[in-house]
C-alpha cells in the first residue's frame, strides 16, 4: 500500500479508537450511574472506576499522537481486555456495548502493529 | 578431584522456567481476580499480554534467533544493550579512552571556553612511555615581550591587492550550514568575529548565515560546488564571482578530498535537508545529497592546476586547495605540474585522514588516507625539493584541538591550523556522535528547533572567543619555553619523534 494511504488509514483507527476511549473515559470520571452501577458489581466502586477513567483517558491522549500511538493501543487492549474478563466472570453479556467493544479492540490491535517500531522497551527488535 | 563450585547464571533454564511460568501466573491471577478481589485482574491482563508477547517471540518471528530461543527473557539483553553507549560514557570508560577525543581532551577545551583555571595537579594522566610525539623546549626560553607578532599573507606571492592578512595561526574548519544548524553556525561566526579568526564556509553554499555575523570567511567550493554550480556540477563563473564579490568572502577554498573520507564526496543525510537547505544548495529534499567524488572539471594534473588557476583568475582572491594525501607520487607530478606551468595555489590545506566529519561510510573513516603527522611532513618536504616552498602558505588540519597537537604540525611545516571539532567543544559538543541524525542534544548538528533553543548565540559566541583566544595565550608560552621568537622560527627540531611511530 502507498505509504501516505498507509498512514492515513492508521490515523483513521487511532482517531476511532481514542475517540470512543476519550468517551467512556469520561463517562467513568464524572461518573455516569451506568459505570457506578458496574463498578460496583465488581465490588472496585470508586477508585477503580477511577483508574480504568484514566488508564482510558492516557490511552486516548497516546492515539491522538504519531510517537505514542503504539503504547496507548497497548493500553487500550489491555482495558478491553479487563473488560472481557468482567463480563464473562462477572457481570454478564446483554450484548449493549458489543460493538463498540469490538471497534476499539480491532482498531487498537491494527495501531499498535502498524507502530509497533514505536512501542517503548520492545519496538527497537521489530526493526528491519 | 575436588569438586570447584562456581555460582553461575544459566540463563537457558530461567528462559525454560519463565516460558513455562508465564500462562500460570495468568491463570493464579485469574483466579485471584475471580474469588478474591478484581482488582488482581489488572495482573491478569498485563501478564496475558506478555504472555502472548513471548509466544510471538518464541514461535512467529524470525528474525532474532536470541528471541526465537529465549523468549521475553533474551529482551534483557537487547535492553542493556541499547544503553551500553551511555553507560560507557557516563561510567565505565576511563578517562582516556574514548574516542574521538577523550575524557581529558575534551574538559581541556571546555575549561578554556568557559574561561577557568586550566592548570593541572600532580602529573600528565597520559600514557607517558606510549608513541606520542612530544615537544622540546629549549634551555633559553624567550622573554614575552620578544615576541614577533603572528601574521600570514595569502596572495602576497602573486602581488594580488586583494592579499589578505591573518593574525592568528588559528582557523575554524569547514563545516557547512546543512552539516551544522543555523543557531552552531551563527555563534561560530560571532564568535570568529570577535576573536578575529578566519571561519570556512564548509560546502553548504550560499553562505548566508555565515555572512549574518559579519566575520572573514573562506567560501569553500567542494565538488558539488553548491552555491556556484552548473547542473552537471562543474563551475559557474557569474555565480563565484558573487560570492568572491561578498565583503566577507576573503578567500576561496577548493574542496579536493576530506580526510575522514577521501576520494568521496560530501555527503548530507536526508534527515537534515530542511527546505531552506535544499534551496540553499539547489537540490531535492527527501533523498541523500551526495556530492560526486572529483570536480568535472579536474582529471589530470594539468587540468587540476589549470582549474586552479581559472578560479583565482574568476574570484580575483587569494585561492587554496584542501586535500587529504594519499599517493605521495601523484602529489610529486601535481606539483611538477604547477612548477612547470608556473601556477600555483596561495596555499594548501592538508587534511589527516583523523579528521571529523558529519557523515561518512565507516571503511573511508577507518582506514582511508594519510595520518596528518605522516602527511604534513611529506608535503612540506615535497614542496622544498621542488624549490616551491615560497610560493604558496601551508595549512594543516586533523585533530588539531588543543596547543599541542597544533604545535606538532606548526613544527612540521604548517603555518596555521585548521580545527572544527576543537570548535564545535566550545560549543559544547559532547561527542554523542549523532551528528548525522539530525539529533544533536546540544543542538550544534541539528536543524530541530526545539534542540537548537538550547544553544544560545551570545552566550556560546563568547565561548568560542574564549578558546581562540586561550589558545593564543597559550601559543605565546609554548613559544617562549621553545626558545622562539616567532611561529616562523619553529622547524623539526623542535619534535621528538617517538620510537615506534
Amino acid at each position: 500500500m502507498d505509504k501516505g494511504i498507509k498512514n492515513i488509514v492508521i490515523w483513521f483507527f487511532q482517531l476511532l479508537c481514542g475517540g470512543i476511549l476519550l468517551v467512556t473515559s469520561w463517562a467513568k470520571l464524572s461518573g455516569q450511574p451506568v459505570d457506578i452501577r458496574l463498578f460496583t458489581e465488581l465490588g472496585m466502586e470508586p477508585t477503580g472506576r477511577y483508574l480504568i477513567g484514566v488508564i482510558e483517558g492516557m490511552a486516548a491522549i497516546f492515539l491522538f499522537t504519531h510517537r505514542l500511538a503504539a503504547t496507548g493501543g497497548v493500553l487500550a487492549l489491555g482495558t478491553m481486555l479487563g473488560a472481557l474478563l468482567a463480563h464473562l466472570s462477572i457481570l454478564g453479556f446483554n450484548g449493549e456495548n458489543a460493538a463498540m467493544w469490538s471497534t476499539v479492540m480491532i482498531s487498537s490491535l491494527i495501531v499498535t502493529i502498524a507502530r509497533r517500531r514505536h512501542l517503548p522497551l520492545i519496538g527497537s527488535t521489530f526493526e528491519d | 578431584m575436588p569438586r570447584v563450585s562456581t555460582l553461575t547464571i544459566n540463563l537457558e533454564k530461567i528462559a525454560r522456567y519463565v516460558n513455562l511460568g508465564l500462562p500460570l501466573v495468568v491463570a493464579f491471577f485469574f483466579l485471584a481476580g475471580r474469588y478474591y478481589s478484581f482488582y488482581f485482574h489488572f495482573f491478569t491482563v498485563a501478564f496475558f499480554l506478555l504472555t502472548v508477547m513471548n509466544f510471538f517471540y518464541r514461535h512467529v518471528q524470525k528474525r532474532h534467533a536470541l528471541l526465537a530461543n529465549f523468549g521475553l527473557v533474551a529482551q534483557g539483553r537487547y535492553l542493556l544493550e541499547s544503553i551500553g553507549p551511555e553507560l560507557r560514557q557516563y561510567l565505565f570508560t576511563n578517562d582516556t579512552e574514548e574516542r574521538p577525543f577523550t575524557r581529558i581532551e575534551r574538559a581541556e577545551i571546555y575549561r578554556k571556553a568557559k574561561n577557568v583555571d586550566a592548570s593541572s595537579a600532580f602529573g600528565s594522566l597520559l600514557d607517558f612511555d606510549g608513541s606520542d610525539f612530544k615537544l622540546r623546549h629549549s634551555l633559553y626560553p624567550m622573554a614575552n615581550r620578544e615576541m614577533i607578532p603572528y601574521q600570514l599573507i595569502f596572495g602576497e606571492e602573486r602581488g594580488l591587492k586583494s592579499a589578505w592578512t591573518m593574525t592568528k595561526p588559528i582557523l575554524i574548519s569547514a563545516m557547512s550550514f546543512g552539516a551544522l544548524g543555523s543557531h552552531a553556525v551563527r555563534a561560530l561566526a560571532r564568535g570568529a568575529c570577535k576573536a578575529g579568526v578566519l571561519m570556512n564556509t564548509g560546502e553548504g553554499g550560499f553562505p548566508k548565515y555565515h555572512i549574518m555575523e559579519n566575520c572573514d570567511l573562506v567560501f569553500q567550493m567542494g565538488t558539488a560546488k553548491f552555491g556556484c554550480r552548473n547542473d552537471d556540477s562543474s563551475l559557474n563563473d557569474v555565480k563565484l564571482q558573487e560570492i568572491a564579490a561578498l565583503e566577507q568572502v576573503k578567500m576561496i577554498e577548493i574542496k579536493f578530498s576530506q580526510g575522514a573520507k577521501p576520494g568521496k564526496g560530501g555527503l548530507l543525510p536526508k534527515e537534515k535537508i530542511t527546505k531552506e537547505i535544499s534551496e540553499l544548495r539547489g537540490v531535492p529534499m527527501g533523498r541523500d545529497v551526495i556530492s560526486p567524488p572529483y570536480h568535472v572539471e579536474c582529471f589530470d594534473p594539468e587540468s587540476t592546476v589549470r582549474f586552479i588557476r581559472r578560479v583565482q583568475d574568476v574570484s580575483g582572491l587569494p585561492v587554496g586547495m584542501k586535500l587529504c594525501l594519499g599517493r605521495e607520487d601523484e602529489f610529486y607530478q601535481l606539483l611538477q605540474t604547477m612548477k612547470r606551468l608556473d601556477i600555483f595555489p596561495d596555499y594548501i590545506t592538508v587534511d589527516g585522514a583523523e579528521g571529523g566529519t558529519g557523515a561518512a561510510p565507516k571503511a573511508f573513516m577507518d582506514d582511508i588516507g594519510m595520518p596528518i603527522f605522516k602527511s604534513l611532513p611529506l608535503v612540506h618536504k615535497l614542496l622544498i625539493e621542488a624549490g616551491v616552498r615560497d610560493r604558496l602558505k601551508l595549512m594543516a588540519a586533523g585533530k588539531l584541538i588543543n596547543t599541542g597537537r597544533q604545535f606538532m604540525v606548526l613544527s612540521m611545516g604548517a603555518q596555521a591550523c585548521y580545527t572544527a571539532r576543537g570548535f564545535m567543544l566550545a560549543l559544547g559538543c559532547i561527542q554523542a556522535l549523532t551528528c548525522n541524525k539530525n539529533t544533536c542534544p546540544v543542538g550544534i548538528t541539528t536543524h530541530n528547533k526545539h534542540l537548537q533553543k538550547g544553544l544560545d548565540i551570545e552566550d556560546k559566541s563568547e565561548r568560542v572567543k574564549n578558546y581562540v583566544m586561550n589558545l593564543c595565550h597559550e601559543h605565546i608560552e609554548v613559544l617562549t619555553s621553545l626558545g622562539k621568537k616567532s611561529y616562523q622560527e619553529l622547524d623539526e627540531k623542535n619534535l621528538l619523534f617517538p620510537e615506534k611511530a
